[in-house]
């Protein structure tokens, strides 16, 4: 049997199991709250597991090492603190959320309350852009990881996937996806704990090292500026990402109030050694002068020469459960958005029935669609991350402040959101990537700052309470 | 280069102070309200 059918049975053996788990869980779903979030009910186990399961993308498996490969040391920790610290940065908003937002489902609720319709409308259009977006290069991402590295062809990859996916995220909602997260982590850690130490063992820790100092002395350089501005520009990137975006909201709310910020602040710490324990794996490229064809294969290219046939199976099944976890996570919270903030509005006195059964057909309609959009692979995955980058770092600190600050003036937010995005833009196109988040991230700080110590606003907390009350009445 | 990384640099120190600025009592002057306890809890703690 060639390793294309091979590489094709094991995500089909995988995909069962999912899809047998997911319904087993789907039994005890009845109420739209389980569905789409469920309120502190999740503890340190599976809100750990949950939010590492989603944060722990495809991406972070294959470009953590490119990165790596790319920037040596100084790459591999700035791809850590991407992801990393934007988790550890979020845990005190998480706790703040339960305190202010107590009834919320998403983060439309926050913005409803907090803010005027401009400011709501605003958020809702950016966050679907973002949040598909987001989905969009899961689904363009792993198949193109499929197809360069498995050899399983991309329609085909980008179908399994999503069609695997859309089943088990269909029939239970949030519970599947966290309850599957914990099992998904397991298979994910196989990778990071088990095969980079087999492939240290084969070649040996001072070879490779002496191999870099010799080969590309630059890679150990920890005062390279190329690293440097990615080592403090990817987190302001990160930050703003995982503050915009809905799943995070999702989890906040489902975590139990105690252990909140115990959770983000571990999940972040736990999820900053991935990469890094995947890069590792571009040392010894750098240092065996091993070169991949392509060099977002590096970790799986070097992972297969130095630790066989077991080390290139667990890489498939470890980036496979990342890439489904993400993707699932993302349905679920498009799911949620779609449904608090858009079908509620239309129908308030929906009931808990037909929340449901609208609920699920949106998941199905999402999924397909998401599918749809993948399949023509239209642009890379990277690539689409910093683009998205100059819109999330606009809204860090109208977020932010609007969670900790009763003076923050909700016309400041709006003008600084606005101002941020077209300043990051022409940044962007005139002078790079990275510097154009920056530039996004202080227009809106300096907007929010100076014009709200200017026109103070005096933001009563007790209008946040109110945000999901409605939907409580309708059980 | 130098000084968009001495830029990323500050930025990210001030998004974090006021990430975290509660314990740093940035927003002191703030009344805090009360969420409500879960229900029910699904653990494995």
């Amino acid at each position: 049997m060639s390793s294309l059918w091979i590489n094709v049975l094991i995500i089909l053996a995988l995909g069962a199991v999912f899809i047998i788990s997911s319904w087993y869980i789907s039994r005890k779903v009845s109420s739209i709250d389980e569905y789409v979030g469920g309120r502190g009910k999740l503890g340190v186990a599976f809100g750990t597991t949950s939010l590492l399961a989603f944060w722990i993308t495809g991406n972070t498996v294959m470009a953590g090492p490119e990165a790596a490969y790319n920037d040596g040391i100084l790459g591999a920790l700035g791809y850590a603190a991407l992801g990393g610290v934007a988790v550890i940065a979020f845990a005190p908003l998480a706790k703040r959320i339960h305190e202010v937002v107590p009834n919320g489902r998403t983060v439309g609720d926050f913005f409803r309350h907090r803010f005027d319709t401009k400011n709501y409308n605003l958020f809702i259009v950016l966050s679907l852009v973002w949040v598909f977006g987001f989905l969009m290069t899961q689904g363009i991402g792993g198949g193109l990881l499929l197809e360069q590295v498995f050899d399983i062809p991309y329609e085909l990859a980008v179908i399994l996937t999503f069609f695997i996916v859309i089943v088990y995220s269909t029939m239970g909602g949030f519970s599947s996806v966290t309850g599957l997260a914990f099992f998904q982590v397991m298979l994910i850690l196989v990778v990071i704990v088990v095969v980079p130490p087999l492939v240290y063992l084969t070649v040996g820790v001072s070879p490779v090292y002496e191999g870099m100092q010799a080969f590309d002395l630059g890679s150990l350089d920890l005062l390279a500026p190329a690293g440097l501005l990615l080592l403090f520009a990817g987190p302001i990137l990160g930050i703003g990402e995982v503050f915009m975006d809905n799943t995070f909201w999702q989890r906040a709310y489902a975590i139990r109030k105690d252990k909140v910020t115990q959770i983000f602040s571990l999940s972040g710490i736990g999820w900053f050694f991935v990469p890094i324990a995947v890069a590792t794996l571009a040392f010894v490229a750098i240092g065996t002068q091993q070169a991949p064809k392509e060099v977002n294969q590096v970790a799986p290219f070097i992972a297969e020469i130095y630790g066989g046939e077991f080390a290139s199976w667990a890489f498939l099944i470890g980036v496979w459960a990342a890439l489904a976890s993400s993707i699932a996570a993302l349905l679920n919270s498009i799911t949620s958005l779609i449904l608090n903030d858009i079908y509620l509005k239309f129908k308030p006195k929906a009931t808990n029935d037909q929340q449901l059964s609208f609920a699920k057909k949106l998941t199905i309609a999402i999924g397909v669609l998401g599918l749809l959009v993948s399949l023509p692979k239209i642009t890379s995955m990277l690539q689409m991350l910093f683009f998205l980058g100059v819109v999330n770092a606009a809204l860090i600190f109208p977020i932010m402040y609007g969670l900790f600050w009763k003076k923050l003036n909700p016309n400041m937010s709006f003008v600084a959101a606005i101002s941020a995005i077209i300043t990051g833009y022409i940044v962007y196109y005139s002078v790079g990537s990275l510097q154009g988040v920056v530039v996004s991230g202080y227009v809106s700080f300096l907007v929010c700052w100076v014009g709200s110590m200017l026109k103070p606003d005096n933001f009563d907390w007790k209008r946040l309470e109110l945000a999901g009350v409605g939907q409580e009445e309708n059980k | 280069m130098i000084g968009w990384i001495i830029a990323s640099i500050v930025l990210f120190i001030i998004t974090l102070v006021s990430a975290f600025g509660t314990y740093f009592g940035l927003y002191k002057e703030e009344v805090e309200p009360k969420g409500v306890e879960p229900e029910n809890e699904l653990s494995l703690d």
